[in-house]
């Protein structure tokens, strides 16, 4: 396996987004190194950790990817990190799309595939230094998608400012958004008739994981997101 | 002068990205989404950016926003009425908010929407609704 073990510099690093290796939480399949371009390795700082100490991982060896070391002051990153070496997959957005899309095949994961892939190419181009939208918000969109499998109606999808998924399903004015952050938790929105009075709307909103996000929803808002 | 609250029968424009327009290319509530750190949402004035005539104003506008932007081929600028937005957002908010639209730091068409907090969605959703028209940002 190659390894460089100086540290790269940070236009090295904005092109492609870093996505933690112990938050996917998906099976990694024996060819997941097409997928990928670089195994990145950050460090915290003061850390003592090396390249060899990943090596002992039982996923890297299979994936014959370059390693390439960089301290944390040179990653431009979001989240929390905590004081322990971590490693990243640096891969292409849209190889990441199509690798989540095929992990567990749904029609309309197939369907959204085009769409996100295309949200991500202008999120690119409109922002300023051609940052990524989050890869984990993706992520959670497409497994929610799995787990949904049935008649899920196909939503409207857009891209928050910061580049979080937002998945919207509508019928005449009425009409239910979810945004997925990334770390599990969807914010929801929900704009319906009421019930007894037609021309009035309720309005909620919240956050949940998204194992519940059924549970929040009543059956009379779960109408606008299957067909029936 | 920054700080002082437009005139309520002025209207604003949204710059609205492509990737926050929906499948028809009309504005979501992401197009009304704050960026991180961002503490309003910024519009421009089509009063304030001069011109005897909508088009004018609109052409004046797009000057304004080429200062600080690239604007996109497919993006899009979102019409809303002051009046109406604020009124709108106090009446269907779960917690009556108020909003207000202020001057900003120059150009001067420059303005601010504020009362938005980050990860608003029903706030944001709700400015989606109060959009008038939409022209093309290019």
């Amino acid at each position: 396996m190659k390894t460089r073990t100086d540290s790269f510099e940070r236009s090295d690093v904005t092109p492609t987004e870093f996505v933690e290796f112990d938050r996917l939480n998906v099976h990694w399949p024996q060819n997941l190194g097409k997928y990928l371009e670089t195994l990145a390795l950050v460090t915290a700082s003061g850390s003592t950790a090396t390249v060899d100490y990943f090596r002992l991982s039982p996923v890297i060896p299979i994936l014959n990817l370059p390693v390439q070391e960089c301290p944390v002051s040179m990653v431009s990153w979001d989240a929390t990190l905590p004081s322990e070496p971590l490693m990243y997959w640096a891969t292409n957005p849209k190889y990441f799309v199509d690798f989540l899309s095929q992990d567990s095949p749904v029609p309309l994961k197939e369907k959204m595939k085009d769409r996100i892939n295309s949200l991500i190419r202008s999120f690119q181009i409109e922002s300023k230094n051609g940052e990524s939208p989050s890869l984990l918000s993706i992520r959670d969109f497409l497994q929610f998608l799995s787990l949904s499998e049935g008649d899920l109606i196909a939503p409207s999808l857009t891209l928050s400012a910061t580049g979080l998924i937002r998945a919207e399903w509508s019928q005449n004015r009425e009409r239910i958004i979810l945004q997925f952050r990334g770390d599990e938790d969807v914010d929801y929105v929900v704009f319906v008739h009421h019930p007894k009075h037609r021309n009035r709307y309720q309005r909620k909103s919240g956050r949940c994981s998204r194992y519940c996000i059924f549970e929040n929803l009543s059956r009379n808002e779960q109408r606008l997101l299957f067909s029936e | 002068m920054r700080g002082d609250p437009i005139p309520e029968n002025y209207n604003v424009a949204r710059y609205c990205g492509n990737s926050t327009l929906d499948e028809n290319g009309d504005p979501s509530s992401s197009s009304f989404s704050l960026r991180k750190g961002e503490t309003y949402l910024s519009v421009t004035c089509l009063e304030l950016a001069g011109g005897d005539s909508t088009l004018d104003q609109l052409n004046n506008v797009r000057i304004s926003l080429s200062q600080n932007l690239n604007l996109g081929a497919n993006a899009c600028l979102a019409i809303l009425g002051v009046e109406f937005l604020i009124k709108h957002v106090l009446s269907e908010s779960s917690d009556q908010r108020r909003l207000s639209v202020l001057h900003e730091p120059p150009p001067e068409p420059h303005c601010g929407i504020h009362n938005i907090k980050e990860d608003d969605m029903l706030v944001e959703a709700l400015l989606a609704e109060c959009v008038s028209v939409i022209h093309p940002a290019k």
